[in-house]
């Protein structure tokens, strides 16, 4: 009887529960894409510190701020949820904060495995009546993983033979060409009709992968597939990752090469697809695509157009893995495109190299369900001023150094250079690896950014 | 060098002309240290300047004139009094002066208890701001842990949770251990005196012929709950504090709830139902009986530091 008492008890409680959820809480799935080194971590931490410092009444974010005093509305709080029964990692905001911020500050470490997080907003509510209601609590999910894998998604609606060929017709160009010498003779070496060996299929992979290296750290390139053979991931390498492109047309003989090599594909395409892509990279509201255009415009005309292709390929596939399964409607509400390290141009070449951005990466709406920002999500450098006739230059400390050095971004073009302009005449730079600003390690002030605010008042407009 | 602190957003300038065939470059090292950018405006500071009109503010003018007016009055008539005994007989006049010297130490130790009281309700929201500013990875407020120690003094099944949070190494742990220890022990025996404040209620609105009178017997009740709660948090139950406590309440949104209003209706239509005929018809009173208990969570939510968690 008592048992019984204490079941409805339970019960009601529940219904109860889900019925404020229902009336008080709104869910967003925040996908914050970039490819690998893009700065999707660094983004993620200064969110949260940023959001935790406005809810502390910290004017952190200044754009956001006066949004919702514009519209009377008002963030009682944020906090960060608790960790829940999750499998995945989570992602440790505070940690990253120490890497920024201890006494010999880094950035953190390249993300090997999905982390996720999520975050509550305390709203407080609008009109006459609001005051007498609970605020509404708004929740950002946060993803946080290898930007290598994100280069797998295209991946999802190919098979063998059509990856192998426009991959190998890309690694036949510039300036792919350059460093795929030694695998492109391999390739050469082998019989279309070779049979199925084992040890053949792991010198292709070994040699595939290393040449992916290369192209990344040698040339700063980032549209590299499969992501998998850059970052394994926590399962490390198996078996099943021991495939390259290889060329042929039509269905392949049985026991033969490319008929291991297909099948292998297709067991990474799957176990892609249900290990990380159904559960976590579907069905977003809101996305954020992170870009860094100034080091693809530094690094050439290669890495520049590299970088737009993968932009433009991850866009598509995003667009299409968040529609619905019956009237194809997207879920996505809000779609930003991002070019990060906005804090090495010069404040007079902002709005230059915003407009770039906009021209590289194309699809914007004026606002309405896409935009553009340039952004630092830590600003790690200071204006400077230059003499009168000088290039203009920010004042940043090398990683590693103790004094400040002026770094100049050169001309940084209106609108995208077409090929062969004499612009991408210029050599390949690699851009500095700046120390992170001098940051409270509790981050009690959230972390100096540019634009952070801008970019939320925009994501969340609708949402607040 | 640009003294910009590195958080707004930047109003746009026009670009400036740079030569074309200008690539990008790492000069030289120049004179300068590390990157510090500014802390961004406390935007609470205006919020602060208020409350620094003190705690005569929860009286209002209206208070202070009508306290000024019973003082003023009182003073005035003992000094006629007294006046009026000296002449009759030094000796009545002496016993009349300590008559009043008396009656005004007490009302001047009464006040004095109105003013700790108030002054202690002020420490409260000084740790509430602190628990709410104190960053996840930060060593948590001694105040905090003094205010647990207090709560443990008062409620001894409270110790083992208090002593686990004196371990705790950072705020995150010791607003988990908040959360999970002390907040739920504390919760029991808040939920234990609304029900009993509940009985109480339930019982008069049966027993009493006057709705009026439920009225005020509800009220009687209903403020003893208070104080209850209140000295169980360590918050010393003056006048002057249960008045801000009810001005809190009816502020607060934990007494109207939006959904849980609605779930709260259901309940008590269904409650009031069957529990009204056993209680001789007395209309309301399970009613009335719940919202003790719910008066008794709200003061509760009022007197702690962590009601910034919720």
């Amino acid at each position: 009887m008592a048992a019984g008492i204490e079941q409805i008890g339970h019960g009601i409680a529940r219904l109860t529960s889900e019925a404020e959820r229902a009336f008080n809480e709104t869910t967003l799935r925040v996908a914050i894409t970039g490819l690998s080194r893009s700065g999707k971590t660094v983004f993620i931490t200064s969110m949260i510190a940023n959001l935790l410092a406005l809810g502390r009444g910290r004017d952190a974010l200044p754009a956001l701020r006066r949004q919702l005093a514009a519209t009377g509305t008002r963030i009682e709080a944020v906090r960060l949820e608790p960790a829940g029964t999750q499998a995945l990692d989570w992602f440790d905001a505070a940690d990253k904060l120490r890497d920024l911020a201890g006494a010999d500050p880094h950035w953190p470490p390249r993300t090997s495995d999905l982390a996720t997080v999520s975050l509550t907003l305390v709203v407080a509510r609008r009109g006459r009546f609001g005051r007498w209601l609970p605020p509404r609590r708004v929740r950002l999910e946060l993803l946080d993983y290898p930007g290598e894998w994100l280069l797998d998604l295209p991946l999802l609606d190919e098979d063998h033979a059509a990856w192998s060929a426009h991959t190998l017709a890309l690694l036949r160009q510039p300036p792919r060409a350059a460093l795929a010498g030694e695998f492109l003779a391999f390739l050469a070496s082998l019989d279309a009709a070779a049979p199925a060996e084992e040890a053949v299929a792991r010198r292709g992979f070994m040699l595939y992968r290393d040449l992916l290296v290369a192209l990344r750290d040698r040339l700063g390139l980032r549209w590299l597939q499969p992501g998998r053979f850059l970052v394994p991931g926590p399962k490390g390498e198996s078996p099943m990752m021991w495939f390259f492109p290889l060329p042929g047309s039509g269905a392949p003989a049985p026991g033969s090469l490319r008929e291991l090599l297909a099948r292998r594909f297709d067991a990474y395409r799957d176990d892609m697809r249900r290990s990380y892509f159904d559960p976590w990279f579907a069905r977003f509201d809101r996305q954020v695509v992170l870009v860094d255009a100034l080091g693809a415009l530094c690094a050439g005309e290669g890495a520049f157009e590299d970088a737009r292709q993968a932009v433009a390929q991850i866009a598509r596939a995003y667009d299409a893995r968040s529609r619905s399964r019956w009237f194809r409607l997207s879920t996505l509400k809000r779609v930003a495109f991002v070019a990060t390290k906005a804090d090495y141009v010069p404040e007079a070449q902002r709005p230059a190299f915003e407009s770039l951005f906009r021209g590289m990466v194309g699809g914007g709406d004026g606002g309405r369900a896409a935009n553009h920002f340039t952004l630092a999500a830590l600003r790690c450098t200071e204006e400077g001023g230059s003499p009168a006739g000088e290039a203009p230059v920010v004042y940043g400390v090398p990683l590693g150094e103790a004094r400040r050095r002026p770094f100049r971004p050169g001309h940084v073009p209106a609108a995208p250079p077409a090929p062969g302009d004499p612009f991408w005449q210029r050599p390949y730079f690699a851009l500095p690896v700046f120390r992170p600003p001098v940051v409270d390690p509790e981050g009690r002030e959230g972390l100096p950014n540019l634009g952070m605010d801008r970019l939320l008042a925009w994501l969340l407009e609708d949402a607040l | 060098m640009s003294t910009d602190p590195g958080w707004a957003d930047e109003p746009s300038r026009p670009t400036k002309t740079v030569d074309p065939s200008l690539g990008p470059a790492l000069l030289e090292p120049e004179a300068g240290g590390l990157i510090r950018h500014g802390a961004p405006v406390d935007l609470a500071v205006p919020q602060a300047r208020a409350k620094g009109a003190g705690w005569l503010a929860s009286f209002g003018t209206f208070g202070a004139a009508a306290g000024l007016l019973v003082l003023g009055s009182f003073g005035l008539g003992l000094g006629l009094m007294l006046d009026d005994l000296f002449a009759a007989s030094p000796v009545l006049g002496w016993l009349g002066a300590a008559l009043g010297a008396g009656v005004g130490g007490l009302m001047l130790v009464a006040l004095g208890r109105e003013w700790r009281a108030l002054r202690r309700l002020d420490a409260l929201d000084a740790l509430a701001e602190a628990v709410r500013e104190t960053p996840d990875g930060a060593r948590p407020p001694a105040a905090l842990l003094r205010w647990a120690e207090g709560v443990a003094r008062r409620l001894p099944e409270a110790a083992a949770a208090v002593a686990e949070l004196h371990r705790a190494g950072s705020m995150a742990e010791a607003r988990g251990l908040l959360a999970t220890g002390l907040l739920p022990v504390l919760d029991a025996r808040v939920k234990a005196m609304g029900r009993q404040a509940a009985a109480q209620v339930f019982l008069t609105a049966a027993v009493l012929p006057s709705p009026a009178l439920d009225a005020g017997a509800m009220a009687l009740i209903g403020l003893r709950l208070m104080r209850q709660v209140a000295v169980l948090h360590g918050v010393r139950p003056g006048a002057a504090v249960l008045w801000r406590l009810l001005r809190r309440l009816a502020l607060s949104a934990g007494l109207t709830a939006g959904a849980d209003l609605v779930a709260e209706a259901g309940v008590e239509q269904f409650v009031e139902g069957h529990a009204a005929k056993l209680a001789g018809g007395a209309a309301g009173a399970a009613v009335a009986a719940r919202r003790m208990l719910r008066l008794a969570g709200a003061t509760a939510e009022c007197c702690r530091p962590t009601r910034a968690l919720r």
